[in-house]
């Protein structure tokens, strides 16, 4: 019985808290109402007898709180008191709020945008069966170097030495002609070998995965992605009965993978391969695939890392000639995927981390501003009896409330940020379909709202257990700024400023990089020139019939208005490309290599590479003609230096099958810079398509000339007219620039962005710091000019007070700024880590825009007209 | 010098609170007044006591209250005692008066 009524009791002080409050009032007054009444009768005046009541009545409010309290309101009752409380107060101050949300909604955003992306890229564990357990396989060249991909007899090789892995396979990939409802288009396509899937560890959604004898049985069968299959196919419930034709076969599609799935990058299509001749007997130069693996139980990656070593070793040791086979490298497969941009995702995170404290370190201040007004407030309350444990917890839920509010918004803008990044593709990132703003990363923004509001909460706490509330009250309230207080004011402010100066130095340093990158000649003028990227069904292709579409296509092309030049290449520049060791004529093996490209007559000057010396390929060469090539001028001085390389001669050994033909110099070409504008170009040689027509069914053109628009549907257009099947990816070659700068760009516009939010954060900072602290000292000002300071030495005092501050801060951002720069030197291109004139500019930028948001409040202290405000003391 | 009742033992409070309450039900003030009354002004509930005491023993359910018209013809609080209440009364006066034959025995014969 008494149980339940404490319930209902409780349940109803829970329910209606206001009410409760209310009626407490209402008995009370009641009660000095009567003990009022009662002195009365007793003889004395009404007023001596509501003095005496109200006297005897004692610390009303005092007692009202223990009311409260043994009104059993429990924890989390008082928390839901708390946050009214919080809320009423700071409607009752909507500017303040309205910066203070803002604020963390952007420290909370950035950094909850920042762990979606790295929790979804680096942390979390790939969507395979044991992950971790999965590796790849990688050879070494005989220069050292890591090579990523092998030859099938060497990885015959490992496969067969090799007692580390429960499965172990071979996979390539290619761009095919796949036609779906009519239409070719180009999908990614894997060739692997049975054991792939195995490797992997992937039951397939739905129907299977491949099995050894799919390549025995000779009928062609394909494994489709979850997205392909939702995307192409409609995500129909069963396995579809209609073949899906890829080149000018029919494959049956036997089964679809599970969603999530990003290895090998992009991959839509699995069919299985025996790699079988040409591959198993052909040179082990022929480095065209890829190897992974997954450990056998018990084994670790060490064990299997030196079992491999002694393998590579013996494989060298057997096939001494071998280019590339000559090391072996064991990774796990997150580290292969995710390796390359983790230096730059964790360059951008720590810049995230840093705007988060900026904006930590501005609540704080406004909080801190805050405690001194309601020093008075909370000097009252402690005296009256309320625990100093309430008044903490007050304070701290009143943050936190302001902090979740925050982190609210803060999700919206993660959520906005996420889709930008990972969707707009403003940059390609590895497992970038994984990113999402997901329940993980909802209990990150959770955790990290209450965490922060705690931090941020707790500084007034400390100042508030400092004050001496006697003093406090005995001043009014007012001058509660004590030196000690204004100088952690000022410490956060230089935290501010000077993480505000790190950022922007990193950024300053990555602008000036990217000009540096951007201000180089990368060999070919992209401005002004259509691309189409197609590929040829190699059963309808074969022999000379490639030759004589690109031969008819490339007259039709020119038709376009506008186009004055047509050519192609089997590799645009910043993609990828071919090398190859070669022998040059009269000279011993000097153990290095040549790209080599193929390319059309008129690819030259479609792409506007200059010719140096000799001639152009013209139509003189032919199949049946003298092998000639054109040698860029990397190579010609890299082979030939001091000498002309016109009629000189080499072998291409890795482009050939078997016999290795001469191939003869007929000119020079300047140099591009295939592999992005930060490398140097490659030393690299072209040949004639019509004299390798096996490498001309995967080209691209390059029309030059006309208004883009316009020239990319001709394109298309034309390259439907002949033969439908026939895919092309059409783009500009100043498209394919960009994208090559894609990553270094936006590095930078995060540096930049980050940069810039603090310093904006750091800005509002001092401006709010400033402009309390003015309106703290008023009278101090006025009693200076009363006794005649001028108003501009109070302006100047101010002033003088931010440059001091920012100088300092500048000072210690710039050291610590010089040493971090030096863990983002990867990132910088032709500029010092310790570049002087980024450093002088961005000092500039921080002093200046500190004296900007001095300006206001020290206009204000310097216009104080000191009779008035004296007079209303 | 009028004692203040809630400097006397734990407890006791609550034991004269819900005596004075036993007869007829009456608001806060009125329960002070009678304690004060009774005990010819020797004991003297500090109001920072007696509303703490009446709500938790509102809470534990030995006294109920309800808003009624007072005397002044304005909103009144009035407590009541409940079936609870008078048990517990019965058993802490019991308790009480043993104690205080036991103090009285010690302080005449010790």
């Amino acid at each position: 019985m008494r149980i339940i009524r404490k319930v209902i009791h409780r349940m109803h002080t829970l329910v209606r808290p206001r009410r409760f409050e209310r009626d407490l009032d209402e008995e009370l007054s009641f009660h000095l109402e009567m003990q009022t009444r009662w002195h009365e009768s007793q003889g004395l005046d009404r007023q001596s007898a509501h003095a005496l009541a109200a006297r005897e009545f004692g610390g009303a409010i005092r007692f009202r709180e223990e009311v409260l309290d043994t009104r059993g309101l429990t924890w989390a009752q008082d928390i839901t008191r708390d946050i009214r409380f919080a809320l009423r107060s700071y409607r009752r101050a909507p500017g303040f709020t309205a910066v203070a949300v803002i604020t963390l909604a952007l420290g909370i955003g950035t950094t909850t945008a920042a762990f979606s992306i790295i929790d979804a890229v680096l942390i979390r564990p790939l969507a395979y069966e044991k992950p971790e357990r999965i590796v790849t396989l990688t050879g070494r060249d005989s220069l050292g170097r890591e090579i990523p991909s092998v030859s099938v007899p060497t990885f015959d090789d490992w496969r067969g030495q090799s007692r580390s892995f429960s499965a172990i396979a071979l996979y390539g990939t290619a761009r095919r002609a796949v036609i779906t409802a009519g239409e070719a288009a180009h999908v990614e396509t894997a060739n692997v070998s049975p054991d792939f899937f195995r490797a992997l560890g992937v039951q397939p959604a739905l129907g299977r995965t491949l099995m050894p004898d799919d390549v025995t049985k000779g009928e062609p069968v394909v494994v489709v992605s979850h997205g392909f299959w939702a995307r192409a196919l409609g995500s129909p419930r069963t396995l579809p009965d209609a073949p899906l034709r890829i080149g000018t076969d029919a494959y049956r599609i036997v089964g679809v993978l599970p969603p999530g799935l990003e290895y090998p990058a992009g991959v839509d299509l699995f069919v299985p391969d025996a790699f079988g001749a040409p591959w198993r007997t052909a040179s082990r130069n022929n480095i065209n695939f890829n190897a992974i693996a997954r450990l056998a139980d018990g084994v670790t990656i060490e064990q299997a890392r030196s079992e491999m070593r002694t393998i590579a070793a013996r494989v060298h040791a057997a096939h001494p000639d071998d280019l590339y086979g000559r090391g072996v490298s064991v990774t796990t497969l997150q580290r292969r995927m995710v390796g390359p941009v983790e230096s730059y995702l964790r360059l951008l995170a720590g810049a995230v981390i840093a705007v988060l404290l900026v904006a930590c370190a501005n609540l704080a201040n406004a909080n801190l501003a805050r405690g001194a007004v309601r020093g008075r407030e909370i000097a009252i309350r402690t005296a009256l009896g309320a625990g100093r444990w309430r008044l903490v917890r007050q304070l701290l839920v009143e943050s936190v409330a302001l902090s979740v509010s925050g982190g609210i918004a803060g999700v919206v803008l993660a959520w906005a940020l996420v889709r930008l990044v990972a969707q707009t593709s403003a940059v390609e990132l590895p497992r970038a379909g994984e990113i999402a703003v997901n329940g993980t990363v909802l209990a990150f923004a959770l955790a990290l709202s209450v965490g922060v509001g705690l931090v941020v909460g707790l500084a007034p706490v400390l100042q508030a257990g400092r004050s001496a509330l006697a003093a406090t009250i005995a001043a009014g309230g007012r001058s509660t700024g004590t030196r000690r207080r204004a100088t952690s004011r000022d410490v956060l402010i230089g935290i501010e400023l000077a993480l505000a100066i790190v950022l922007l130095v990193g950024a300053g340093l990555l602008i000036r990089s990217f000009r540096a990158v951007i201000s180089r000649d990368i060999g070919f003028m992209p401005d002004g020139a259509v691309t189409a990227e197609l590929s040829l069904p190699p059963a309808r292709y074969s022999g000379r019939r490639a030759s004589q579409f690109y031969g008819e296509l490339f007259s039709t092309l020119r038709t376009i208005p506008g186009v004055t030049t047509v050519g192609a290449t089997n590799f645009l520049p910043l993609g990828s490309s071919a090398t190859g060791f070669i022998d040059v004529e009269g000279q011993a093996d000097v153990g290095a290599g040549a790209g080599y490209r193929v390319v059309s007559d008129d690819y030259f000057r479609a792409m506007g590479i200059p010719l140096l010396r000799g001639r152009f390929f013209g139509p003189a060469d032919d199949s049946g003609t003298t092998r000639v090539t054109l040698v860029n001028r990397a190579m010609a001085e890299r082979y030939w230096p001091g000498q002309d390389p016109i009629g000189k001669r080499f072998k291409a050994k890795s482009m050939e099958w078997k016999d290795t033909p001469w191939l003869t110099v007929v000119g020079v070409v300047g140099n591009v810079r295939h592999w992005g504008l930060e490398q140097d170009a490659p030393v690299e040689h072209y040949v004639l398509y019509r004299q390798r027509p096996e490498f001309a069914l995967n080209m691209a053109v390059v029309a030059r000339g006309g208004d883009a628009a316009t020239v990319m549907n001709g394109v298309r257009e034309r390259i439907r007219a002949i033969d439908r099947d026939v895919p092309a990816d059409i783009g500009t070659l100043t498209a394919r620039v960009d994208r090559s700068l894609a990553e270094r760009r936006f590095v930078m516009n995060g540096l930049v962005a980050f940069g810039a939010l603090a310093l904006a954060l750091a800005a509002i900072g001092v401006y709010g710091v400033l402009s309390f602290s003015v309106a703290q000292r008023t009278r101090e000002i006025a009693v200076r000019m009363a006794l005649g300071a001028h108003r501009r030495g109070v302006l100047a005092l101010v002033v003088g007070h931010v440059l001091r501050v920012s100088i300092v801060s500048a000072a210690i951002g710039l050291l610590a700024a010089r040493a971090l720069s030096r863990l983002m030197s990867a990132f910088l291109f032709d500029v010092s880590p310790a570049d002087p004139r980024t450093y002088v500019v961005v000092t500039a930028v921080l002093i200046t825009v500190a004296l900007i948001a001095a300006y206001a409040p020290a206009r204000r202290a310097a216009t104080v007209d000191p009779m008035l405000t004296l007079r209303s003391e | 010098m009028p004692l203040p009742a809630d400097e006397l033992l734990q407890g006791t409070l609550d034991l004269l609170i819900l005596r004075t309450l036993s007869r007829e039900p009456m608001h806060g003030w009125a329960v002070s007044h009678r304690i004060q009354e009774i005990s010819k002004d020797a004991l003297r509930v500090n109001q920072g006591s007696l509303y703490p005491a009446l709500h938790r023993l509102e809470e534990e359910g030995l006294i109920e209250s309800e808003w009624g018209v007072s005397e002044l013809g304005r909103r009144a609080k009035f407590y009541e005692m409940t079936a609870a209440g008078r048990r517990q009364l019965a058993r802490e006066s019991a308790t009480w008066r043993k104690f205080s034959e036991a103090v009285q025995l010690v302080l005449q014969f010790a």
